[in-house]
């Protein structure tokens, strides 16, 4: 009798645990699909910045419930990056701050190319960059944030290689430039500046200003270099209406 | 060193012989003072700031002799400007003018959209002041557009807040097909209808379909891609259309009443002679949230609306001051307020 009461107390305590795995996991597809609607939200809102701080509060909010969503976790890191600017200490106080959302994210998600590639960006480690294009080759993030990162270790001709003008989207053109403009090859990194569109489609979730006031930025400075000084203010004081840092740094301090 | 009249100055409301402007109140004059010491910083002292403020107006290098000022009448009363040398507080340059304020209380408000930046980098915003000329002195933060123009997502422009003159319109829940966020008035109410579609109460009692194929979100957000050149499926819009207001997995309306429309939950036209123009004074959806969570409001830089705090916009309705009706001045971002 004792053996079957046994046997009972564990078949129900299985069916228990089975249950609220079953609840949990509809739990976390309710919330990754809400997560979800803001990034749709986003796309079509007057106020990008403002729809990325949306995104931001209910990924970490989410996150705490549903720890194994690499999708949750991405979109946490992503937006906590977008909002974030090292001057501000404000930006992206939500959450601890943009350094530990990337690394909590890094923690639970490992395996997501989305997440290494946010993680390599905000601790501007290479050797993350080269793990998330391992993890998926095609990612085209991944191997822009690698070409950025050689380019600043001064490895331009892998970084040219990554950012190939065979894959000629506008955030490829733009790290192509930006790889260029770090060469000290300016003229080809007006040129390739040049070449991208105002149409332009983000390859990950990026408010659409972006890549305009990168564009401007790389534009700004390239044109600097090349002595087309009235050229190179009015780009660079686009990019600081925009939002760049560099170019408001630039414009106000003359430092760059 | 005195003050007068020259170029094309109005001398209304000027009496030469006692040197003494009478201005409505809400009202400008402008006034010259002749006669600079050479490399002298210039101020006007205001005896009783309640009364009038002053500014100083562009130098007009035809008549180098002298500068150029605007007085604003603020409330009923007299006082005296006198031109000292800035920095002493007291060296009088010469002798005082007096001002008359006179007439009813018209209230107007003035906007000096590029006073500072505030922020840096990505959160970097050029914001400004709306003053109330007309009042007891009160201002309140407001953002209008980014200062350099640029092309946005949906066909749309990011631009300076146009400077001139405007009325208020009637305070009203924006609505646009232009931002598919904003085809839904703020705080309509949704419910699903029989054949399972989200539909939102436009005006009481009449409801409109926002999902489906046909449905005003949808049709928003397809126009909104088309004009950015993307062609998506209409099954791929009608679905994500459908995620914004229904969770997949219960199949139930995220939220009953609608609280994500761009313009916050009121907005005021800025009419110029008499008709409408793309601009309002509004506020946003996350600064409604912010205020409604007692969070800071960081105002950010509009597509060239004018962006207000919503407790400060309550504040000014309630005063009387943002109303249909009232005088509503843009000035260029090159100028810093009070006017």
């Amino acid at each position: 009798m004792r053996s079957l009461l046994c046997a009972f107390g564990v078949f129900a305590a299985a069916a228990l645990a089975q249950k609220e795995a079953l609840a949990q996991k509809e739990t976390c597809a309710s919330l990754e699909s809400e997560v979800e609607a803001e990034v749709q939200l986003a796309a079509v809102a007057a106020s990008e910045l403002g729809a990325f701080h949306a995104i931001e509060d209910q990924a970490l909010s989410a996150v705490r419930t549903c720890p194994q969503s690499a999708r949750l976790w991405y979109l946490a890191a992503r937006s906590a990056e977008v909002l974030d600017d090292p001057a501000d200490s404000q930006a992206s106080a939500n959450g601890g701050g943009l350094r530990k959302i990337a690394a909590d994210a890094l923690a639970h998600a490992p395996t997501s190319a989305p997440v290494v590639t946010v993680a390599a960006r905000v601790q501007g480690s290479s050797a993350l960059a080269r793990k998330a294009v391992a993890l998926d080759p095609n990612y085209q993030p991944a191997r822009r944030a690698l070409a950025d990162l050689l380019a600043k270790e001064g490895a331009f001709d892998e970084a040219l290689r990554l950012a190939s003008p065979k894959n000629p989207s506008g955030p490829m053109h733009l790290t192509r430039a930006r790889v260029l403009l770090a060469a000290k090859r300016s003229a080809e990194a007006v040129e390739e500046a040049r070449r991208i569109s105002p149409q332009s489609v983000p390859d990950e979730l990026s408010p659409s200003v972006e890549i305009y006031r990168d564009t401007q930025e790389v534009l700004g400075f390239a044109l600097l270099d090349l002595n087309r000084t009235a050229e190179g203010k009015k780009a660079l004081q686009a990019a600081a209406a925009a939002g760049s840092g560099a170019a408001q740094r630039y414009l106000t301090k003359g430092l760059r | 060193m005195r003050f007068g009249k020259y170029a094309n100055l109005s001398t209304h409301g000027w009496t030469e012989s006692t040197s003494t402007q009478t201005v409505s109140i809400g009202q400008s004059a402008h006034i010259g003072v002749f006669g600079t010491p050479e490399g002298a910083d210039l101020r006007i002292k205001v005896a009783d700031p309640t009364i009038c403020v002053v500014h100083e107006e562009p130098f007009n290098k035809v008549y180098a002799q002298w500068r150029h000022f605007l007085i604003t009448g603020l409330q009923d009363g007299q006082t005296t400007l006198t031109p000292i040398a800035d920095g002493t507080g007291s060296s009088s340059f010469g002798p005082p003018m007096t001002v008359k304020v006179v007439g009813h209380s018209a209230v107007r408000l003035v906007f000096f959209p590029g006073e500072r930046v505030v922020g840096s980098g990505k959160n970097a915003a050029t914001v400004g002041a709306i003053y109330v000329i007309g009042g007891h002195g009160e201002s309140m933060p407001a953002a209008g557009g980014e200062p350099v123009a640029r092309g946005d997502r949906g066909g749309h422009t990011v631009e300076p807040t146009p400077a001139g003159q405007y009325v208020l319109g009637p305070r009203a829940h924006v609505v646009t097909q232009s931002w598919p966020k904003s085809v839904i008035p703020w705080g309509a109410a949704l419910r699903l209808n029989a054949h399972d579609e989200v539909e939102f109460e436009a005006s009481p009692g009449k409801w409109h379909v926002a999902t489906g194929p046909n449905g005003e979100v949808t049709r928003a957000s397809m126009a909104f891609k088309h004009r950015d050149k993307l062609h998506p499926k209409l099954e791929t819009v009608v679905q994500e259309v459908r995620n914004i207001f229904v969770d997949p997995v219960t199949h139930k309306l995220r939220k009953t009443t609608w609280d994500k429309n761009d313009f916050g939950r009121w907005g005021w036209n800025l009419l110029q002679n008499g008709h409408m123009t793309p601009y309002y004074v509004h506020t946003t959806p996350q600064d409604e949230h912010a205020t409604d969570q007692h969070k800071a409001v960081l105002l950010a830089n509009s597509h060239g609306c004018i962006h207000i705090p919503p407790a400060e916009r309550d504040r000014l309705e309630k005063a009387g001051y943002l109303k249909e009706g009232t005088p509503f001045e843009v000035r260029p971002y090159s100028e810093k307020g009070p006017p």
